[in-house]
């Protein structure tokens, strides 16, 4: 398992290999970031000090798709993380979810109120734009070449379940925030 | 039989999941009709009956841990059959694939599912701990294939001054060279 999640971390330990950029989806980052912050948060045995800690790839996820962000939209990432590539021009549901996912984990993990904060932003902005709806039904995405409507309302459980482990998590950090009583770390 | 566990047979043997055979019938799908039926009109909306449940607290579900454990060792096991990134040749941390475009089905797997087999073949093996039972050097014998690896793992992790607070370090000591040895 460590020698997997290591090879393919990429020469910047980010995810982000150079095998995989034509085809490269902030989706596809975010899988291998999440297994990373799992290993994390469950203090699965850290590789040797001379490699990247779970933690640091997790983290590099993160930063290298903090700046993808634009405003097409009024917010989100692209499916894809490259402009080059086919998908580039759709917003979708699991893109934002595995960030989120990884941002409030982060932000449970480390105690830094920023990974919350742009998790909280980007559920807001999942939300306001309608991927999520009142009933928290999680469509699929939408297309930037027409202001992300209409909405593909294809739902795959994938995506219902990166958002949902990311809001529970949310729920635990707003909890210890709440609660100085509680002493929060995983 | 549960090729990781292989005394996981006898955990079978009482039947389905989520079947307690200490409390009966008092799984989850008979509980769930039981609250509808007893304590709250089932919920009709727009014509359907609505499959939630209208109140989690009186739902009451037991869990056979034995089965769940068997059954994810399976699944963990079988997964694993897939992945060949660990042999002579072959690139550490992919599956086989990716498919096609248009994608064939089951001709191979994307870059991106490989990392997800991680995350949850690291949800597997950490979260052992909660299927075994309390770990000593006493209990060690007993304990199933799955736990006896958590316990090598707990002991390589635990500085030695720890240990020695809870461990008779010369039977356990001898015992796990055992267990090294069989291996």
């Amino acid at each position: 398992v460590t020698q997997g999640l290591l090879f393919q971390t990429g020469p910047d330990n980010d995810y982000l290999p150079q095998n995989q950029t034509n085809g490269m989806g902030n989706d596809d980052q975010g899988f291998w970031g999440m297994s990373a912050m799992t290993a994390a948060e469950l203090d699965f045995p850290n590789p040797p000090s001379d490699k990247p800690q779970w933690l640091a790839l997790a983290q590099g996820v993160y930063n290298t798709q903090l700046p993808r962000f634009d405003n097409i939209c009024g917010g989100g990432l692209h499916w894809q993380a490259y402009s080059i590539l086919n998908g580039y021009n759709y917003k979708n549901s699991i893109a934002n979810g595995c960030f989120f996912n990884i941002a409030s984990r982060l932000a449970v993990y480390t105690g830094n109120a920023s990974y919350a904060a742009n998790a909280e932003s980007t559920w807001d902005w999942v939300t306001s734009v309608g991927f999520i709806d009142e009933n928290y039904n999680v469509y699929d995405g939408a297309s930037t070449l027409t202001n992300c409507t209409p909405i593909n309302k294809q739902q795959y459980s994938y995506n219902a379940a990166v958002f949902l482990l990311g809001a529970a998590t949310m729920y635990n950090y707003v909890s210890a925030k709440l609660h100085p009583l509680i002493l929060y770390r995983n | 039989v549960n090729k990781l566990n292989p005394s996981s047979h006898e955990a079978r043997n009482d039947g389905m999941a989520f079947y307690s055979s200490t409390t009966g019938p008092a799984s989850g799908s008979v509980a769930l009709s039981r609250c509808y039926g007893r304590h709250y009109p089932r919920p009709v909306f727009n014509g359907y009956i609505a499959p939630t449940f209208p109140s989690p607290w009186i739902f009451r579900l037991t869990f056979d841990t034995e089965s769940i454990k068997a059954a994810a060792g399976t699944i963990a096991f079988d997964m694993m059959t897939y992945y060949k990134g660990n042999l002579s040749g072959q690139t550490p941390g992919l599956l086989p694939g990716p498919p096609a475009t248009p994608s064939i089905q089951n001709a191979g797997y994307f870059w991106w599912e490989a990392g997800a087999m991680f995350g949850s073949l690291i949800d597997y093996v950490r979260n052992l701990r909660f299927f075994c039972p309390p770990i000593s050097w006493d209990t060690y014998p007993a304990l199933n294939m799955s736990c006896k690896a958590l316990s090598l793992d707990l002991a390589v992790r635990t500085p030695l001054s720890l240990q020695v607070l809870t461990v008779r370090p010369s039977s356990g000591i001898t015992r796990m060279i055992q267990h090294i040895t069989m291996l």
